[in-house]
């Protein structure tokens, strides 16, 4: 059942059409009846008028026998009633225009149908009242069907003709009757992931407050559920980074004042400050992927000035840029988008940190903001090692890294920056594609943000 | 300089307090939120490195504890949690600066030099880069012992890019340093300023990033 309105309004139609014709069709039947019976009735009149006009005429003898002249226009309106006036021996008396000579009917009292000239009749035979001759009335079927059909079907139109018009209204009223289902469906519609507020409860029909309280209780659960997973994400971050940065700073001190020490000692305090480095990016990385992840998501779009957050976050990075001697430019428009600004930074600062990271010394890198009516455009451009083309599938997996733990470029990382983007691409309905490079070689990651589609980031994974 | 040190972990407070003494400042630590307050109203420190998760009280109660009873105390807030929100919350709060942890003694060093420069510490009123010195206190510029003649918003922009040597300034924030906040900004105002200021720079002084802002090398 696509829609409960058109269900109800079709099915209500149906039956009351069917109805309708059902009982048009009992009235046209009845009515019928009713008209057959008012017929013979009105022949039975006409046959009392003649019995009492004719058999005097007949003493007085004011008929000429054979009586052609009888006029017979009397007894017609509308439809035609034809007579005989016979006499018992079967010779006419008398008869109106179009009966034949001879008896149409056998000499029998009662209501009987005879078929003469071409037509079916209804035909009534008498005696008179002194016996002494019959009548014969009759009157065509055809004719007869015909009157009564103008009288009972014009109230039989009515009814059939009402169907549409119920139907019509039948749609309004099931219209306004669900329109406290629509408000609920583009209540919930409307809401942003994140939204977890309770429906409004009040001033509903009884039908839905089961509907509308179940709803309710399993965004509570919802909520309650995320905020256990925001809880946990952040303790996790605060006790996975306190230990990182006591070591961090003890490290530091040791490499301080033991900078007098043995080379050896020196190399390695500086492997021990590498670790600790890159122990700190990888749980900076799972966290940030951890909260990007659009089904985890619980935050909320507003408007970015994508080409000045992606400026500051180039200024982030002078010092990687100025010791590898890296040549970067921002070129294109001032563009905007949708998003959040956590998850949006975080993928710029991971793009930025690949061009960076996979450009030899002194290369360059091209960042392109573009905002064309298809969406906005964030080109990553470098000059750097690139990524072959069979292998651009692969590298949006987790953990994975090009040519394993250390490539040629011998550039090391945790191998999850691009699972994160491609999550923040997902998270905002965006579509990303590593396409060649325009210096030749090394890799362009296009970002493309469609215009006002998808907004509400329910991408997959 | 002395510092006030509010940290809960012994290990973190006693890597920073070294770090910190080793550069020849005066550190108090404590543990506690309730002791950081009690420290603050009864001899207010130059700078307060403050720890938000601390475990007796709030962070941010203590950051506000601070601005009202010690407005002239410096203060800069590590934390272990990354998320924007709490760093914008922190801003707001009145903290100076904001370091997540785990981070580098170099990094820690510098801010609290930035810290101390504030504080119009005689020590540190001059910066120098390359043959360029400028003396914060006189607002003035030399270059190799040379008075630079620089116009008002010439001299803060040059000081914005020197103090932050090897860090590139974008346009933004160039912008907002130089001008307060609804003036009225002509779109080319900086362009036209670094114009005037390489001008009196030796060639290559000021170096230009395009499309992204500009950056005085360190030297």
């Amino acid at each position: 059942m696509k829609s409960i309105r058109v269900f109800l309004t079709l099915t209500l139609l149906s039956v009351t059409a069917l109805l309708n014709f059902a009982a048009a069709l009992r009235g046209y039947q009845q009515g019928m009846v009713e008209a057959e019976v008012l017929f013979n009735q009105r022949m039975q009149q006409h046959l009392d008028l003649l019995n009492f006009s004719l058999p005097s005429q007949l003493k007085t003898q004011e008929l000429p026998t054979g009586g052609e002249s009888i006029p017979t226009r009397v007894l017609a309106s509308g439809n035609q009633l034809e007579f005989q006036w016979i006499r018992p021996n079967g010779e006419l008396i008398a008869r109106s225009e179009r009966m034949p000579a001879s008896p149409v009917a056998p000499l029998e009292s009662g209501y009987r149908f005879i078929n003469f000239a071409g037509y079916r009749w209804h035909a009534l035979v008498e005696r008179s009242q002194d016996g002494q001759s019959w009548y014969v009335l009759a009157e065509r079927d055809d004719q007869r069907w015909r009157m009564a059909e103008s009288i009972i079907l014009p109230a039989v139109y009515p009814m059939l003709l009402a169907v549409p018009v119920l139907g019509a209204i039948m749609w309004w009223l099931l219209g306004v009757g669900l329109k406290p289902v629509a408000k609920l469906a583009a209540d919930l519609e409307q809401r942003e992931a994140s939204d977890l507020r309770p429906l409004v409860a009040d001033n509903i029909p009884s039908e839905l407050r089961q509907l509308t309280a179940s709803a309710n209780a399993l965004l509570r659960r919802l909520e309650a559920s995320f905020a256990r997973e925001r809880r946990f994400s952040a303790d996790a971050a605060h006790e996975l980074r306190t230990p990182l940065a006591a070591l961090r700073i003890q490290c530091d001190n040791l490499a301080f004042n033991e900078s007098k020490a043995s080379s050896q000692v020196q190399g390695g305090i500086a492997k021990l400050q590498d670790g600790l480095e890159r122990l700190g990016h990888l749980v900076d990385q799972i966290l940030i992927l951890n909260r990007v992840a659009p089904d985890q998501y619980m935050g909320r779009f507003e408007p970015i000035a994508l080409t000045a957050a992606v400026r500051q976050l180039i200024a982030e990075q002078s010092d990687a840029l100025e010791s590898r001697e890296l040549d970067i430019e921002l070129v294109g428009d001032e563009a905007h988008v949708q998003g959040d600004t956590f998850a949006i930074e975080s993928m710029v600062r991971n793009l930025l940190g690949n061009a960076i990271k996979y450009t030899p010394e002194g290369g360059s890198i091209r960042i392109r903001t573009t905002d064309t009516p298809q969406g906005v455009v964030l080109d990553v451009i470098d000059n750097g090692v690139g990524i072959a083309q069979e292998l651009r599938d692969r590298v949006f997996d987790r953990f994975y890294r090009v040519d394993g733990d250390r490539n040629d470029t011998g550039a090391s990382g945790c191998g999850l920056g691009l699972s994160i983007v491609k999550q923040v691409v997902d998270l905002h309905g965006a579509h990303i594609e590593l396409r060649d490079s325009e210096f030749g070689t090394g890799l362009c990651v296009r970002v493309v943000f469609a215009t006002s589609e998808s907004k509400g980031g329910h991408g997959n994974e | 300089m002395r510092i006030l040190l509010a940290e809960d972990d012994p290990l973190i407070a006693d890597g920073v307090a070294e770090a910190l003494r080793q550069s020849g400042l005066v550190v108090n630590h404590v543990a506690g939120g309730r002791a950081a307050c009690a420290s603050l109203l009864a001899d207010p420190p130059d700078i307060l490195i403050l720890d938000l998760g601390l475990p007796d009280m709030d962070g941010f109660e203590v950051l506000k504890y601070s601005k009202a009873h010690a407005p002239a105390t410096q203060v800069l807030v590590l934390t272990a949690r990354d998320s924007t929100e709490s760093k914008v919350r922190g801003l707001d709060a009145g903290a100076d600066d904001y370091l997540t942890k785990p981070f580098a003694r170099a990094e820690l060093l510098a801010r609290v030099r930035v810290l101390e420069r504030r504080l119009g510490n005689a020590a540190s009123a001059t910066i120098d880069v390359g043959p360029l010195r400028i003396d914060t206190r006189n607002q003035e510029a030399s270059l190799s012992g040379e008075p630079l003649t620089l116009a008002r918003r010439e001299y803060m922009l040059l000081k914005a890019l020197v103090e932050s040597a090897g860090t590139i300034q974008t346009r933004e924030s160039l912008e907002t340093r130089l001008y307060g906040w609804g003036e009225e900004v002509a779109s080319n105002s900086i362009e036209v300023h670094i114009h005037h200021l390489r001008k009196k720079l030796p060639n290559g002084f000021i170096k230009t990033l395009r499309g992204i802002g500009y950056m005085v090398p360190r030297q």
